[in-house]
């Protein structure tokens, strides 16, 4: 354990033991968090998972961390008829709720840390057979010179059907300093929940963003994650196939510059027979930019018939740029379908001399085919906000 | 318009054009023939700015501005026209919204206002029309799933909106049936207007009986070696090539 280590963990420690003392559910929560956040260790590129990204931007500040308690995380006008609790309050009152929490996302380091300092996070119940027009508009921000650890626990009854589309913006958080949201997530019977996420990072501080999503018999989780650029933004979107005929699509779209890091790990496990899954993720990265798809695939034992796909393509446009992917598939039952791709490449020339023959310059047709090569993810987002995201950013795209 | 001379240029290290010239006046139409590896896609490459094409001697001036000095995009501006042998396919890049970007990019460089949605879309239904192509296509990315002879045909819709000054068709009837090549003949003949010049470059003398050419010349091994009216392009046809190098030596 190198000294580094020992002092980033420390000043959480510290930071924990200045908590406002508590009694009641938050409290023994947060005393298990801290626990086993200190028994795991913060992750490091030893470990397979974070071989790619390293976590020493938070350790560049030494003194204890300063902990806004409100959660970082706000509902802006939510569709009538789901209910959204503030989360101290749901398990002040019925404490045998907590049991829920950290039920469906990886349990490590970073959810440890987040239930440690467990603020006022969001516990949001819809209803059976719910459905509206209107999305579900969630703001996660972390500013300043505090760690924030934001929380959502969701609940959709059979046959709900809610668009969530999520901001999680850390641009002008401070060195050092760390976002670390959970997202969770437990889908009934023929539920569905389109899941858009807009993610941007700022030039330091790092954004830690952990999804878990429990799919039960016909439900569909649809997911679509958005990064644009970031020191550090590593997310983790965990989905767990349990009921027969549940479906997961999940499209991510990474656009990394100057020195951004963009790591996403996906787990995708079936655990019953009937099940299916499909990912599609994109990373353009150029300048000194790196990003990382790791697409984990799990297929139990009796999880017979699943389908499960993946492709992963990356665009490099500079010399100094990085894109790693890598698959892994860990299937034990023996009647599946599971196709993987993975590509990296360059802007094609040809079709760069072609644009640039009809007078377009070489940066406008380099913007063109990058955005060509984003597009057909981008086809992909359900809730139409993405599109219309990229485009305050970089003006008009097609 | 255009005046080459004595132009070298290698590929891969590889002497290609060994010593070309060639002088293009306004309205004239010229048609370079020669065998396959002569060097005709070569110098259809040099004059558009293509990376790749080395040239290593000689000059070339269009409009009395050295061509050789400027990238692919300002030379476009100024008014240069590449209808390619195999024009690219690229998904995800709007065909009108590209064509749109281009015009705009070559009027603002002419000092012309950039032209705005509602008006380009009337200018290209008119065009689409006068070159009776479908409309549907150019909803779909820059050639995506065309034919061979819808991509002609959408160069030669590039053409007419961009309105160039100088064109090189770069083996344009290559891959058409006899109805695509009329098509394409017919919207190139719709562009001589008595100002535009042309430089073709085909195997075929078929193609010049579709677009009757002011000037013929024979490429051989990078340099022009014979230069005629139409007829020479017959010859060409009934004797082969084999004869003009006799004559040479």
């Amino acid at each position: 354990m190198s000294a580094l280590k020992v002092q980033t963990e420390d000043r959480f420690v510290r930071a924990f033991d200045n908590l406002p003392t508590d009694s009641g559910m938050i409290h023994s929560l947060r005393d298990a968090g801290m626990k086993s956040f200190r028994a795991l260790g913060l992750p490091t590129p030893h470990d397979e998972a974070w071989r790619y990204t390293s976590l020493n931007e938070m350790t560049s500040v030494a003194d204890a961390a300063v902990i806004d308690a409100s959660g970082g995380v706000v509902a802006l006008s939510p569709p009538a008829g789901i209910r959204i609790r503030p989360l101290s309050q749901v398990l002040a009152d019925d404490p045998a709720l907590a049991s829920l929490l950290g039920s469906v996302v990886a349990c490590d380091a970073l959810t440890a840390l987040n239930q440690a300092f467990l603020g006022d996070g969001l516990w949001i119940d819809v209803p059976d057979d719910f459905s509206s027009g209107k999305p579900l508009v969630l703001l996660t921000t972390a500013q300043g010179n505090a760690d924030r650890h934001p929380r959502i626990m969701l609940r959709m009854g059979a046959r709900s059907f809610l668009r969530i589309i999520e901001t999680q913006s850390i641009k002008n958080l401070h060195q050092g300093r760390v976002c670390n949201t959970v997202f969770e997530a437990t889908l009934s019977e023929g539920a569905e929940l389109v899941h858009s996420r807009m993610q941007e990072g700022g030039s330091v501080g790092s954004l830690i963003s952990r999804v878990g999503i429990r799919l039960l018999r016909d439900s569909k989780y649809n997911s679509f994650v958005v990064t644009l650029g970031g020191a550090k933004i590593r997310e983790d979107l965990r989905v767990i196939l349990e009921g027969k005929d549940a479906h997961c699509d999940l499209h991510g779209l990474t656009l990394g510059f100057s020195n951004d890091h963009i790591d996403h790990h996906t787990s995708v496990e079936h655990c019953v027979p009937h099940t299916s899954s499909k990912q599609a993720y994109r990373a353009i990265v150029g300048e000194h930019a790196t990003s990382v798809y790791n697409g984990r695939i799990f297929v139990e034992h009796d999880a017979q018939k699943t389908d499960a796909k993946q492709s992963s393509r990356n665009l490099i446009l500079s010399q100094t740029a990085t894109a790693n992917s890598k698959p892994e598939l860990e299937i034990y039952a023996d009647d599946v379908k599971c196709a993987h791709g993975c590509t990296v490449g360059r802007l094609d020339d040809d079709a760069m001399f072609y644009l640039r023959s009809r007078g377009l310059s070489s940066e406008q047709a380099m913007r063109m085919l990058t955005f060509a090569f984003a597009d057909e993810v981008l086809d992909a987002d359900a809730s139409g906000r993405v599109h219309a995201w990229l485009e305050q950013r970089f003006g008009v795209l097609s | 318009m255009l005046n080459i001379v004595d132009l070298h240029a290698e590929v891969g290290g590889k002497p290609i054009l060994k010593g070309l010239s060639l002088s293009v006046g306004a309205g004239e139409v010229h048609a370079i023939m020669g065998p396959n590896g002569s060097g005709k896609s070569t110098l259809a490459n040099v004059l558009s700015g293509r990376e790749g094409y080395e040239v290593t001697g000689g000059s070339i001036q269009f409009l009395g501005v050295d061509m050789l000095t400027l990238k692919p995009e300002e030379r476009a501006a100024l008014g240069l026209f590449l209808a390619f042998q195999y024009p690219v396919e690229i998904p995800g890049v709007n065909n009108t919204y590209f064509l749109k970007a281009a015009l705009n990019a070559v009027r603002k460089h002419r000092g012309e206002e950039e032209i705005d949605a509602v008006d380009f879309l009337a200018l290209m239904k008119a065009k689409l029309a006068a070159l009776s192509m479908n409309e549907l296509l150019i909803n779909r990315g820059v050639n995506e799933g065309f034919s061979g002879g819808e991509k002609k045909r959408n160069e030669i819709l590039q053409m007419t909106i961009l309105e160039p000054k100088l064109c090189i068709l770069d083996e344009i009837d290559s891959g058409l049936d006899i109805d695509a090549l009329r098509y394409v003949a017919d919207g190139v003949n719709m562009q001589r207007d008595g100002k535009r010049s042309m430089i073709m470059v085909t195997h075929y003398q078929r193609l010049l009986d579709y677009i009757v050419p002011d000037y013929v010349h024979v490429l051989t091994d990078g340099k022009i070696v014979h230069s005629g009216g139409p007829q020479l392009a017959k010859d060409l046809e009934s004797q082969g090539y084999g004869w003009l190098k006799a004559e040479e030596e």
